[in-house]
């Protein structure tokens, strides 16, 4: 580790301060092609044999802000829509239908896993059984789980409906008939 | 509003700072570092006068960096032309390379790219949902770090404090200016990290060569997809690997500005992620023996002090007002767990070995650069291969310390979400290395036009 070295260190053996008076070499025309041709070929070849790099251009760059020149004027509330489909459309719901202080309570969270596997949704964190998740995207209301509906301090005023589970949380009846898939009712009338 | 507080002031502040510190780094390299160092300040600022006291609120983020800049100016009055208006003379070097201009073209696109998604996509990151953002907008609505939410006994909520605050404190400072989306700030830290690290990696090497480095790491994927991400991931490799690249150059030319500046970064990287203390430790312990070999006492014990700011305010903070410890999750016996070690093991030679969807070829060039310069690691310890090769041991034995059991995650989980990412310190490591090697310093002076001279 202390012993001398034997090599000098890069920036011993180069020019370290001052680097901005420091001047190359002169390149001729043919060197400066020579140079642009190697390194088409190196990218081209690394491009077509790695998929890391391809997802790069194709998804990160080309879908992407192809997606973005599509559909330029989307509202924010969309722009989530489209990542999340189902699960931020009732958080849109309940943002668009309440006042700041509303306090929702969800169904189960089994009742909901049931609803999105029966949709053939992929079960994630980013679900609407994530309390936090769900209170970033409908901020400052809150959110009361049904698991913790007894010991909550908050009292819901709201019930999300999903899956048309969720209206037997409610104070008051609503015949089969007018039941949706997905709603928010006021917890009593 | 947002031109002015978002892009101006950081700018503005981190550049009296730097060419104040008296570095002797060339012109990109303090434009670049100088965003950074203003955002990461003004971001430690709002949290520290909060803890002193004062509401948290644009007074506290941006009113002691203009004081300390006016300071600074003042003491440097007579200095003003010299000292703070940049010098572009660099770039005469470069501009009849066309390879120069296609790479540039290239790093050009790769920005718009991610300028795009970045103000188009809204925050979605789940880290940050449940997170960084989520505690930016109790910090606007509450104007405190002591709040409704880090003072919520909810799981996901109560493990918030393990992150120290840059992001949440940086996109609340956002906010307050009227920033619609937060992501702004991350590429706003990428795009001048680019220029950073161009201009470090031009200090040594030729054009070419460097602007080749730097599209090289830009395009490391999920590097890259992280510059539109409102995470601490990059935020913490840019300021990490910019202070231990600092480090280096300090370990070949001791100048008191050098180590400052490297101090001032690697304990930015401590205000994104709790994890970054392994570079502290790593550059404390590098910087001591330098030290005591060179008498460079006092360089050690500013590093130290300065270094360990931020973390120690954040501790603080979550131990004397939160009531809860960042340790709690650490294992508190000592042990050998072979499975544990082989999980970790398996995920490190997958991210770090092998050519992967992350880091496509960036750690695989740096072996084979590393291997073609096997003698160099034998003889030199102070460069940045040490850094790479301890940071890298370091980071992942980090993980084999966290306690499963009481945090109610496997090793497994860990890996996947924690230690790929965490592995984007030693992204610009790897490619430093490559343009500033003994084969590739050789090969410069062996082609003519590669050739540089004073």
């Amino acid at each position: 580790m202390s012993k001398k070295s034997k090599t000098q260190s890069p920036e011993k053996s180069l020019p370290k301060q001052n680097q901005a008076s420091s001047t190359q070499e002169p390149i001729s025309f043919y060197q400066n092609i020579g140079l642009v041709l190697a390194l088409v070929v190196v990218f081209v070849f690394l491009y077509n044999n790695n998929n890391a790099y391809q997802w790069v251009y194709k998804v990160l760059l080309k879908d992407h802000v192809g997606f973005i020149k599509k559909f330029p004027d989307l509202s924010y509330e969309e722009k989530v829509e489209t990542k999340f489909g189902l699960d931020y459309s009732v958080q849109r719901m309940i943002v668009e239908r309440t006042d700041e202080n509303a306090v929702v309570l969800f169904p189960p969270s089994t009742v909901i896993d049931s609803v999105r596997k029966a949709k053939k949704m992929p079960n994630r964190s980013e679900s609407l059984t994530n309390k936090d998740w769900i209170e970033y995207y409908i901020y400052p209301r809150k959110m009361v789980a049904y698991e913790e509906r007894g010991t909550a301090k908050l009292k819901p005023t709201h019930v999300a409906i999903i899956g048309k589970q969720g209206y037997d949380l409610l104070s008051y009846p609503v015949p089969t008939e007018q039941r949706k898939f997905r709603d928010l009712l006021p917890i009593s009338r | 509003m947002v031109f002015l507080f978002i892009i101006l002031l950081p700018l503005l502040s981190g550049w009296i700072i730097v060419n104040s510190l008296n570095t002797g780094l060339n012109t990109p390299i303090k434009i670049g570092a100088s965003y950074n160092l203003g955002i990461g300040l003004i971001s430690f600022s709002g949290f520290f006068c909060n803890l002193i006291g004062m509401k948290f609120g644009l007074l506290g983020l941006v009113l002691p960096i203009i004081i300390a800049c006016g300071i600074l100016v003042g003491l440097n009055f007579k200095e003003l032309k010299t000292r703070f208006v940049p010098q572009f003379k660099l770039l005469k070097s470069e501009y009849q390379l066309y390879a120069w201009w296609l790479l540039l073209a290239l790093i050009m696109y790769l920005l718009y790219g991610a300028y795009m998604r970045a103000v188009y996509w809204p925050i979605t990151e789940y880290d940050s949902v449940c997170g960084y953002d989520y505690v930016a907008k109790y910090l606007v609505a509450e104007h405190s770090f002591d709040n409704t939410l880090l003072r919520s006994k909810d799981f996901l909520t109560g493990n918030r404090y393990l992150y120290p605050a840059f992001v949440a404190s940086a996109d609340a400072y956002g906010y307050l200016v009227g920033l619609k989306n937060a992501h702004l700030i991350t590429w706003l830290q990428y795009a001048s990290f680019l220029l950073a690290f161009y201009g470090l990696v031009r200090h040594v090497a030729h054009p070419v060569i460097a602007i080749l480095a730097t599209f090289m790491m830009s395009v490391t994927p999920d590097f890259f997809a992280h510059a539109s991400f409102s995470l601490t991931n990059i935020p913490n490799a840019i300021f990490s690997s910019l202070g231990m690249i600092a480090l280096v150059m300090y370990f070949a030319k001791p100048e008191r500005g050098l180590l400052l500046f490297a101090a001032l970064f690697i304990g930015l990287g401590l205000w994104c992620r709790v994890d970054a203390i392994v570079y502290y430790i790593l550059s404390f312990f590098m910087l001591a023996l330098f030290a005591f070999m060179h008498k460079k006492y006092m360089d050690l014990m500013l590093f130290a002090l300065i270094g360990i700011i931020p973390y120690a305010a954040w501790n603080i903070f979550t131990t004397q007002v939160l009531h809860v410890s960042a340790s709690a999750g650490f294992i508190d016996h000592l042990g050998v767990d072979t499975e544990k070690i082989s999980v970790i093991g398996a995920y490190v030679y997958d991210l770090v070995i092998l050519p992967n969807q992350q880091y496509a070829l960036t750690f695989c060039v740096f072996w084979i650069v590393l291997m073609a310069n096997i003698q160099f690691i034998l003889d030199e310890f102070f460069n940045v291969v040490t850094f790479f090769l301890f940071g890298l041991v370091m980071y992942a034995g980090l993980f084999y310390f966290i306690d499963n059991a009481k945090t109610g995650v496997s090793t497994k989980v860990y890996m996947e979400m924690a230690l790929k990412r965490g592995l984007f310190t030693l992204v610009p490591l790897a490619w430093y290395f490559f343009a500033n090697n003994p084969l590739m310093i050789k090969l410069q002076e062996k082609v003519d036009f590669l050739r540089q001279r004073n």
